[in-house]
């Protein structure tokens, strides 16, 4: 929530501050959350954003997720694109554990438990 | 009051907002679209009309002189889901993006969504149909459409008496 609202005031503070053609706008992706029992998958919408315009971090507890959409050919006059968004992360996520694959334009976060917060079976002994 | 202690983080207190960041995110989304317009913003009532997404995928139509050009945002969208056609200068794209749960997780947040969609458009000038070209990558279709020999620019020269 408080990602979203700062993202919203820069966005307003960009238009005020800049001229026109050197604007950047923001966007904040829809994005799907899962569980499974070993991880949790971030599944985000962006089109058009390059490999190696993407950007995905997790630092400390937060996790973010950044990417340029490619210019279209011959409109270099459209304002560059970029999506963003910021998530907390529970501290059962391992932060050696972070691997994403950008598809299609959907970008796939996988963010793999720690040992310790994944769920365990208990043995029942009978006696 | 009782709280249901989440340790999973994406709950808890954003689940007990969650009506108020509904109408938040469709603000938010509302402005989005104002400010995210291909020509800029200019045309404001074509876009107020484009409320919350319901306007998808996003396109964009270019006139480059000799041809058009089509640019259309579809993340998640494979070839085989898209069918597009052409009659007279009537242009037509179909498609679908499904976005299903993976098996084995559970859901704490879907925005995304399954799209299913059909657009079309009246041309302003006759295509080649016959040598139009799509190209759809990184979640992006790139349509070409050669304009015919009648519907290319000329070059008037101007002379000097």
């Amino acid at each position: 929530m408080t990602t979203q609202a700062t993202a919203l005031t820069q966005r307003q503070a960009t238009s005020l501050d800049q001229p026109e053609e050197a604007q950047v706008v923001t966007v904040t992706p829809p994005v799907d959350i899962y569980e499974s029992q070993d991880e949790i998958l971030v599944v985000a919408d962006f089109p058009g954003v390059p490999k190696d315009a993407l950007s995905v971090r997790l630092d400390h507890s937060e996790l973010l997720i950044e990417g340029t959409q490619a210019a279209p050919e011959g409109q270099a006059e459209t304002r560059a694109l970029v999506f963003s968004r910021v998530f907390r992360v529970p501290n059962t996520v391992d932060p050696n554990g972070v691997s994403a694959e950008l598809s299609q334009g959907v970008l796939r976060v996988h963010l793999a438990k720690s040992e310790a917060a994944k769920p365990k079976r208990i043995e029942v002994r009978g006696s | 009051m009782l709280t249901r202690w989440n340790e999973l983080g994406f709950g808890g207190l954003d689940r007990e907002l969650s009506a108020l960041n509904h109408l938040r995110n469709q603000m938010d989304r509302l402005f989005l679209d104002f400010e995210r317009g291909w020509d800029g913003g200019r045309d404001v009532r074509a876009q107020a009309g484009t409320f919350a997404g319901s306007a998808w995928p996003r396109i964009a139509l270019y006139d480059s002189g000799s041809e058009l050009r089509l640019r259309a945002e579809m993340p998640g969208v494979s070839e085989k889901d898209l069918d597009i056609s052409m009659e007279q200068s009537s242009l037509t794209i179909r498609g679908q993006r499904m976005s299903e749960v993976p098996e084995g997780y559970s859901v704490h947040r879907q925005e995304r969504g399954n799209r299913s969609f059909a657009r079309s458009f009246t041309l302003p000038c006759r295509i080649d149909a016959e040598k139009a070209t799509a190209n759809l990558k990184n979640g992006i279709l790139e349509m070409t459409l050669p304009k015919v020999a009648e519907e290319q620019p000329r070059q008037i020269q101007v002379k000097v008496s």
